[in-house]
């Protein structure tokens, strides 16, 4: 087996049955209010993910795929939604909401677990779980600018309507590839992965730090914070975290990246016009 | 871990180790800005034209979803991208791996140097069937390089380059399962590298968008915006703050000293604040 052929299935998708048909909208001008700022992040394997609130239930995660032809809503989702998929397995969503404004009514989709999903999650290579593709019978709606130097993309409205996607009747399968995601999945299960990772934000020191010449040196300390309880004050300079040598800003943020509430640091600091050092304990508080 | 787990390991490990092959100096040209036409398949996929080492041109599906530009071996014997390689005594959908491309071109836009794999991908070869011939995916190594505009109604992509220059989504798949092997990493912690001055919290049985600000710190950024314990956060920069974990996402993506917009929910009015994080911790 060979990695890169797995890799190769993500992303390109066809129907089997054919998409039904939207409601006719006359080709037009396009109007320049409807733009919008959608964000997004890239995946470990660079797939654009966008979020999405169906019925205002959710965010669930979608890839952005122009291989895929239409919109594919997880089975999981559309279940806990109420969401029957018709006899070709179509399902209505009466609100699909982009984040950063996009809102869809009477979106069609598939309901459907394309196997590219399935493996992504079963071995949590996402980093998110995923809940869907987001394809052609949406994307055709916009003028979408992407640029991976912006941390968002601008989508606008455009005033036509897209023709509805056709299947490729028995020949819409994935020819064999989908093997690879039932593989993933198994690799997954023996590892007990799970498809997006646990997460807990980072702990607050209720510090301000500047970089002075590759010294991270405090600039103010907000009143009854963590910090300001440990003692530290403006003016010190940080020597080391945790006995580790601090480099500047940067190095004293990736200690702390690292840090979370509850949890007690010591920072050996240098303060005044006589240099004296001084360890510093600080219990590390809730907040960003 | 049982010696079954490491064995089935070991065998998926030995398939991701691929080397890639070394290509020369990339010949590379990046007009201002180009407009290529694209068509429409019936099927809702969208196809450039494409040369690859100045062979062609080929007609290629265009993927955002896809990681990595795939050509078939069409493609790859013309254009000599299988020099040198032996054909394995079997392999599934002719897959010849992963090579570089010295050469990649889209509308004028050239780029040199570039992953692409080898292989006939059943879905590309239906779509051929029907609507062909189409050769292979123009994937992420491609597209992240330049500002996009994909426009349905007119048929056009237009390309400005950006200086980005795109990771691999090969060795970021292949670390990610090395990492696997490892054992559980524990839990991701989440970091902004703003400080704002604010703590936020949600009850687990609490399904209403946003999450609570249960604490504003006196003369830090969020203070100075107007922010408010007991104001419910809406969005932070454009991005949903539906739990304290997408607070943090959101404000991960915020620049110190760079003012943002902050929707928050006080009473039955809905205002924008805008704040400007320091870079605190």
């Amino acid at each position: 087996m060979r990695f890169s052929l797995w890799v190769a299935g993500l992303g390109l998708l066809a129907l089997a049955p054919p998409a039904p048909a939207g409601e006719a909208k006359k080709d037009g001008p396009v109007d320049p209010t409807k733009q919008y700022q959608v964000p997004y992040r890239l995946t470990v394997p660079k797939h654009i993910l966008i979020r999405a609130k169906i019925n205002n239930k959710g965010p669930f995660n979608f890839i952005l795929d122009t291989g895929a032809p239409a919109l594919f809503v997880s089975t999981k989702v559309c279940k806990k939604l109420g969401i029957e998929p018709d006899r070709k397995g179509w399902g209505t969503f009466d609100r699909f909401e982009i984040e950063g404004g996009v809102v869809l009514e009477k979106a069609k989709g598939r309901v459907d677990d394309p196997f590219q999903l399935e493996g992504m999650n079963g071995l949590g290579l996402a980093g998110a779980e995923l809940h869907g593709i987001i394809g052609y019978n949406v994307l055709a709606k916009f003028r979408m600018e992407i640029d991976f130097t912006r941390d968002k993309m601008t989508w606008t409205e455009l005033a036509w309507e897209p023709k509805a996607p056709m299947g490729l009747g028995g020949r819409g399968g994935q020819g064999g590839l989908e093997v690879f995601g039932t593989i993933m999945k198994l690799v997954g299960g023996f590892l007990g992965r799970k498809a997006a990772p646990d997460v807990v934000p980072r702990g607050f020191l209720g510090v301000d730090v500047v970089d002075d010449d590759g010294v991270a040196v405090v600039k103010s300390v907000f009143p009854n914070g963590p910090a300001d309880q440990g003692g530290l004050k403006a003016g010190d300079r940080i020597l080391k975290f945790q006995d580790r040598s601090v480099y500047g800003l940067d190095g004293l943020q990736r200690f702390v990246q690292r840090v979370v509430a509850g949890e007690k640091i010591v920072l050996l600091v240098q303060r005044g016009d006589d240099k004296k050092k001084m360890e510093i304990t600080i219990k590390v508080g809730e907040g960003l | 871990m049982t010696r079954t787990k490491h064995l089935f390991l070991a065998t998926l490990l030995a398939a991701l180790a691929a080397a890639s092959v070394r290509a020369d100096t990339p010949t590379e040209k990046r007009p201002a800005k180009v407009v290529v036409p694209i068509e429409i398949l019936k099927t809702g996929h969208i196809t450039v034209k494409v040369k690859v080492n100045g062979k062609g041109p080929y007609t290629l599906i265009f993927d955002t979803g896809a990681p990595i530009n795939l050509m078939n071996n069409k493609i790859g014997k013309e254009a000599g991208l299988l020099k040198g390689m032996r054909r394995p005594a079997f392999t599934l959908f002719g897959s010849m791996g992963d090579v570089k491309v010295k050469e990649l071109e889209v509308g004028g836009q050239k780029i040199g140097n570039v992953e692409a794999i080898v292989m006939d991908h059943p879905t590309v070869k239906a779509i051929s069937d029907a609507f062909g011939p189409i050769d292979g995916i123009v994937g992420f190594p491609f597209f992240a390089r330049f500002k996009m505009t994909m426009d349905y109604q007119a048929k056009t992509l237009t390309l400005v380059p950006n200086g980005f220059e795109p990771p691999s989504a090969l060795k970021a798949m292949e670390a990610t399962i090395m990492a696997l092997l490892a054992g559980d990493p524990g839990p991701t912690i989440l970091s902004s590298p703003g400080q704002w001055g604010m703590a936020v919290s949600k009850k687990s049985e609490d399904d209403d968008p946003g999450v609570t600000v249960t604490k504003v710190l006196a003369g830090s950024p969020a203070a100075q915006a107007g922010l408010k314990e007991g104001d419910r956060l809406l969005t932070l920069d454009g991005r949903w703050t539906d739990s304290v974990a997408d607070t943090f996402t959101a404000a991960g993506f915020v620049k110190p000293g760079t003012t943002v917009p902050v929707v928050v929910k006080r009473g039955d009015k809905e205002m924008t604040l805008k704040v400007k994080p320091l870079s605190g911790l």
